[in-house]
């Protein structure tokens, strides 16, 4: 018999908020909710915009840790309630976590307070990079595989992929994905270190596109052995490879990216043209827009289907953009409409690839959603369902 | 899941990178520039496992590890925090633990999927799951799989972990591979699966469902010394492999044992038994090929 994993459910905690149907109508509204943050740690005299968890009640400020877990426990509790697993559904599930930081925000902050240097702090610090997944883990009962992405961008799109595929061979029936990233001063410091961080506005595929603005947020994806509910969606298939080109960039003529479209698309046995939609990466730096739009071009040709981007919504969350622009895009296919890719305004002839400036109406649809990350990694995932 | 390669670098904690880039250069002939410790483990492991053979250009890379890229991440840390400047920007994308398993890919010209993954105790056995995974979608037809770590500095560390006096166990940083391919032809053994069991009872039935051998029995650091006769008894294990006596322990362990038995042991049955949680074991079952 063959398996197939539907998409059972899910939660966000992102700048546009918590309460779906709300973060849903902010991006049919367009908003793009970022803010200035300043650099002075390292002593310099400007900031970089930043998409914010839109929580200004101190919490974050009295213990980070505490906020840190706070924010996983209850997206994750919010997308269990919502599909109405019990315990016993969750005993035995997998609980799939990708995350770009892991736990930096948490030992970031014990660093910060600390005079302590060397590696010997981290094992005060820091238990190991599954430690955040056997916490979720063990607060909701689940007992099956517990596995830490940690694939840059990717994180969490492989989780899915990955969580899809455990479903698919018959290890586990359900699955939690999680994509998990809080601010923390090594990545935004980091991302301004390689001067890839947007001064002012966002705008990806834009011919004055000037780079990323980072985010933070929590997107959890349940995933179920079974059909969908009435416009929910189907995981079709999907695929991972590297581009062993660089380390921060892909091969400009994108043929690693459109490799793994490809092989995406024979996983889930749809040809290209079935197609409705897609999802771009898109994160606004100059390099990485010009390889996936290669990527795009080679597969597609001049049959290209309507394309978006959503990071102007809440930022580039990094290893959590896999679960939280999954969420984003089939929730508002859920509620008729494909989103738009506000800032972006101007085409870049040598892209050749124009996101929508308007929300398109569209109901049930075949999805592509692209990532591409450092270490060269690059997931493609295919859904359908919505209407 | 054939396996035609396997290696296990272990080395002294503290040893100079200078040795380490030197052990790469005896088994690579790629240069890599900017690399940090962590790396050099990974690729020490991966090129050793390969040995100098040309894997397929669609290989997978599923890197294993409990702690990732530890002294890079402090050196970040201590660039934002006490320096109070930016980070180098190649010390902050070494920060991230898929760097290593990017730089594995590219020196071997592995394009497939490349993942780097944890589990608490588990890292390796969630490497073998998710390999499956791709074997059986059609998505993997070669694939390297390792566990890597730097050395836990940590006495409390340990003891908190395992529940064990620190000086147990002499404590290694290492860098532990095999090469799988779906080719059975030359292979030096053969991987069963992992899977999760409550006890020995299970683990019994588990092992019987995939080969009706006895094998040689060998645990992970978390088994409770009071569990593993009972485990010996009642899968019928025929010898006891302590690969943590023999060669030492770091917190990718897993991988190191079942690497060296490959190596040491032709024509046997390994099951390796690991305990995360309490009532819950984790095993791997692989079997070598006869000389």
């Amino acid at each position: 018999m063959e398996r197939k994993a539907c998409i059972r459910g899910g939660a966000l905690s992102c700048s546009l908020g918590t309460e779906m149907d709300a973060v849903i109508g902010a991006v049919r509204d367009g908003c793009t909710p970022f803010e200035m943050v300043p650099l002075d740690l390292a002593g310099l005299p400007y900031g970089r915009p930043y998409y914010r968890l839109p929580f200004r009640d101190g919490r974050r400020d009295a213990d980070v840790e505490r906020f840190f877990y706070d924010v996983l426990f209850d997206t994750v509790a919010r997308a269990v309630a919502g599909a109405g697993w019990t315990g016993r559904e969750l005993e035995g599930a997998a609980f799939l976590f990708g995350s770009t930081s892991i736990d930096i925000p948490i030992y970031e902050a014990a660093y910060a307070r600390s005079e302590e240097n060397g590696i010997h702090f981290f094992v005060h610090a820091s238990l190991g990079y599954g430690s955040i997944a056997h916490a979720a883990a063990d607060r909701f009962g689940i007992g099956g595989p517990c596995t830490t992405f940690t694939t840059a961008c990717t994180s969490s799109a492989n989780a899915i992929l990955y969580g899809a595929g455990l479903i698919e061979t018959g290890v586990v029936n359900r699955v939690v994905a999680v994509g998990y990233d809080l601010y923390n001063a090594t990545g935004f410091y980091g991302f301004e270190s390689l001067r890839l961080m947007a001064p002012e506005r966002y705008r990806p595929f834009d011919v004055d596109r000037d780079g990323i603005i980072m985010g933070e947020g929590c997107g959890v994806v349940l995933l179920e052995r079974g059909d969908p509910a009435n416009g929910g969606f189907i995981f079709r298939g999907g695929a991972n490879r590297c581009d062993p080109f660089n380390v921060t960039t892909h091969e400009e003529n994108g043929v690693i990216i459109a490799a793994t479209m490809r092989q995406a698309l024979a996983d889930a046995g749809v040809p290209a043209d079935e197609i409705d939609a897609v999802k771009a990466h898109a994160t606004g730096s100059d390099l990485n827009d010009r390889t996936e739009c290669a990527g795009m071009r080679t597969v597609f040709g001049d049959r290209l289907p309507p394309v978006t981007a959503v990071k102007p919504y809440v930022g580039h969350t990094v290893g959590a953009s896999g679960a939280i622009e999954l969420l984003l895009i089939t929730e508002s296919l859920r509620r008729g409409f494909l989103p738009a890719t506000p800032g972006f305004e101007k085409e870049d002839p040598d892209l050749g690839v124009s996101p929508l400036k308007e929300p398109l109406p569209m109901k049930k649809a075949t999805v592509m959603l692209n990532y591409f990350g450092f270490g060269g990694n690059c997931t493609s995932l295919i859904v359908s369902g919505g209407g | 899941m054939y396996i035609h390669g396997a290696s296990a670098f272990i080395t002294e904690p503290g040893t100079p990178a200078q040795i380490l880039k030197e052990e790469l250069a005896r088994v690579s002939t790629a240069y890599f520039r900017r690399i940090n410790r962590y790396i050099l483990l990974s690729l020490i492991g991966a090129h050793r496992c390969v040995a100098g053979r040309t894997v397929p250009a669609d290989t997978a890379v599923y890197l294993t590890t409990e702690r990732g890229n530890l002294g890079e991440t402090e050196a970040v840390l201590r660039q934002i925090f006490r320096q109070h400047s930016l980070p180098m920007p190649y010390s902050f994308i070494n920060t991230m633990s898929n760097t290593a398993s990017f730089y594995v890919a590219q020196g071997l010209g592995a394009a497939g999927p490349n993942l780097s993954i944890s589990d608490r105790l588990l890292s390796f056995e969630r490497g073998i799951e998710l390999l499956t995974v791709d074997f059986r979608r059609g998505r993997a037809r070669s694939a390297l799989l390792g566990g890597v770590d730097e050395a836990n500095p940590s006495a409390v560390h340990f003891e908190r972990t395992y529940g064990i006096p620190a000086g147990s166990v002499r404590g290694v940083e290492g860098s532990a591979w095999l090469w799988v391919t779906d080719e059975p032809e030359g292979s030096i053994g053969r991987i069963l699966g992992t899977g999760a069991v409550r006890d020995a009872a299970e683990g019994a039935i588990w092992l019987r469902e995939r080969t009706g051998r006895s094998p040689v029995i060998a645990y992970g650091l978390s088994v409770p010394a009071a569990a593993r006769e009972a485990w010996s008894r009642t899968v019928g294990a025929v010898d006891e492999f302590d690969y943590l006596s023999g060669h030492g322990w770091f917190d990718s362990a897993t991988a190191l044992g079942i690497s060296r038995f490959v190596q040491d042991c032709p024509g046997r049955l390994l099951l390796h038994v690991t305990c995360d949680r309490p009532g819950r074991y984790t095993l791997a079952a692989v079997e070598t090929a006869a000389k």
